[in-house]
């Protein structure tokens, strides 16, 4: 302990020589100033824990223009008069940054005694933009380019984004799905610089499994297109249409997954590989309804019958007539069609429920 | 003597100059990462700053493609399981937490980011083998590859 007494002493004392030495002899160190600084401090530490807890005596600004500042201003004037933590410190560059007027911040504190301080946001403005430079993109579309450019903006994130956004939807609707967008400033130019990378195209569309159903029928309710850029983000609904294909066939058990399989080592050419387990057919089995009634023979004007090959749309269609037939008996109803599925008989008991709408 | 250390240390602390109480270190499209959490995690985890700061950020990132936070009882939770695999109570384990330079509260924050990363990569897993630490680091980046292609992400040195 007394060894680090010691050490703690001689590097204090090293220090006051060497303030003691930069002034005139026996002239008091200056009391800090609440002046705002005119410069941000080049040097200073991160040691926040030494100033938390503090009043903050003082709020100054840099590095913005007259105008943004005032508008900085109101986004961290509450601070002044409050305790310094570390909580309020994020909240205020958090102000500031959503501003949008601004990019960087840091905040610095100087006490001016143990229990005061003077705090400065030093900020960097987003600048003024002349002009804006395409580097790379070949493959942009006019309408697009004539979209990312433009003068007289401030670099906001929400410019970027906008038409960081754009350029990546034209990208992803081409197939160019690794294509890369960045920004960057030179004076008061923004250059978006772009790379395609590859782009994949789908060789071949493919439905592994499918017997039950003609290929052609199930080209015909995919988005796929041999020829056409591959769409990651739409094969899911493709498989929700070819399920919805199968359960209209009976194939209530159906499981459709999609992948994209490429064709060579070199990434672009792509296969779309939709694999089907199609699973048995299934039949209507008991039908029934409860609730209102319709009518003794409401069931037997149905399009879906006992023994029929299970199908969605005709239930749908079903649904539709009861409301008609609601309808014309002057009533309005909610049709709700429950199901129970038979795996051993391969079979979907129905029953409708009917309840009538205030 | 101890009279004499307690002076020179409020005095030097009342005249030194100005300090870096916070900054911003990054932004992942407008949300910050913080210098105060870099210099935490660099602390705790024992990473470069650099290394500290790319975490950060690929934490960003994920909590957005997540789409969900944590609970508060979900990491309550996490805790009664680490303190009890570690077999001490809730006490002696936040206990250990502050002696290793962490409040209660980051240490929940934290909880709660390797929580949602679990649950994020779960959720994408598809099917992906995801036994070994390997395999989970791998999916980890493929998966975090196309977020960091389309943010737009400010680094700030």
């Amino acid at each position: 302990m007394s060894r680090v007494a010691v050490l703690l002493l001689l590097s204090a004392c090293a220090t006051q020589q060497a303030v003691v030495r930069a002034l005139p002899p026996s002239t008091p160190p200056p009391p800090p100033s609440d002046a705002c600084p005119t410069s941000a401090p080049s040097a200073a530490a991160f040691a926040p824990e030494t100033v938390f807890g503090a009043r903050v005596e003082k709020l100054c600004l840099l590095g913005a223009g007259d105008e943004t500042s005032l508008r900085l201003r109101e986004a961290v004037a509450p601070r002044e008069g409050t305790t310094l933590d570390a909580d309020g410190v994020r909240s205020d560059l958090t102000a500031l940054v959503d501003t949008g007027l601004i990019s960087q911040a840091s905040v610095f504190a100087e006490s001016l005694d143990p229990k005061r301080v003077v705090v400065t946001y030093v900020v960097v403005e987003r600048a003024l933009i002349s002009a804006v430079r395409i580097e790379g993109g070949p493959s942009l579309s006019a309408e697009v380019r004539q979209y990312l450019e433009g003068k007289n903006f401030r670099d906001t994130l929400s410019q970027r984004n906008r038409r960081r956004d754009l350029a990546r939807a034209f990208y992803d609707s081409q197939g160019f799905h690794d294509a890369t967008i960045d920004f960057r400033t030179a004076g008061t130019e923004l250059i978006i610089a772009i790379t395609e990378g590859p782009r994949f195209m789908v060789e071949a569309v493919r439905f592994d499994g499918a017997k039950a159903v003609k290929v052609k029928d199930l080209e015909k309710v995919v988005e796929a297109k041999s020829g056409a850029p591959v769409r990651p983000e739409r094969l899911e609904d493709d498989v929700g249409r070819l399920t919805g294909l199968y359960f209209d066939r009976g194939h209530v058990a159906v499981s459709v997954t999609q992948q994209q399989v490429p064709r060579s080592g070199a990434p672009g050419p792509t296969d779309i590989v939709f694999t089907i387990v199609e699973g048995p057919v299934f039949r209507v089995g008991v039908l029934s309804m409860k609730g209102l009634s319709l009518g003794a023979d409401a069931l037997a004007g149905l399009e879906t019958k006992k023994g029929a090959v299970f199908s969605r749309v005709v239930i749908q269609r079903d649904l539709e007539k009861l409301r008609e037939r609601a309808r014309k008996q002057g009533k309005t109803v909610d049709v709700e069609p429950f199901s129970e599925v038979d795996q051993a008989k391969h079979t979907v008991g129905l029953t409708f429920e009917i309840t009538e709408k205030p | 003597m101890r009279a004499l250390l307690l002076v020179l240390v409020v005095s030097s602390s009342s005249f030194a100059g100005p300090v870096l109480v916070d900054r911003v270190s990054a932004a992942v499209d407008g949300q910050l990462v913080f210098q105060s959490q870099v210099e935490k995690r660099v602390i705790t985890q024992k990473v470069s700053p650099r290394v500290a700061r790319a975490e950060l950020i690929d934490a960003l990132l994920i909590a957005k493609d997540a789409g969900f936070t944590p609970t508060e009882s979900e990491i309550d939770g996490a805790l009664d399981t680490i303190a009890k695999g570690n077999a001490v109570d809730r006490t002696a384990l936040e206990a250990e937490v502050k002696r290793q330079g962490l409040t209660v509260a980051e240490y929940r924050e934290q909880l709660r980011g390797q929580l949602l990363e679990m649950r994020w990569i779960l959720a994408r897993a598809n099917g992906a083998s995801l036994k070994t630490d390997e395999e989970r680091a791998a999916l980890r980046e493929k998966l975090l590859a196309p977020l960091r292609k389309r943010a737009v992400i400010e680094v700030f040195e």
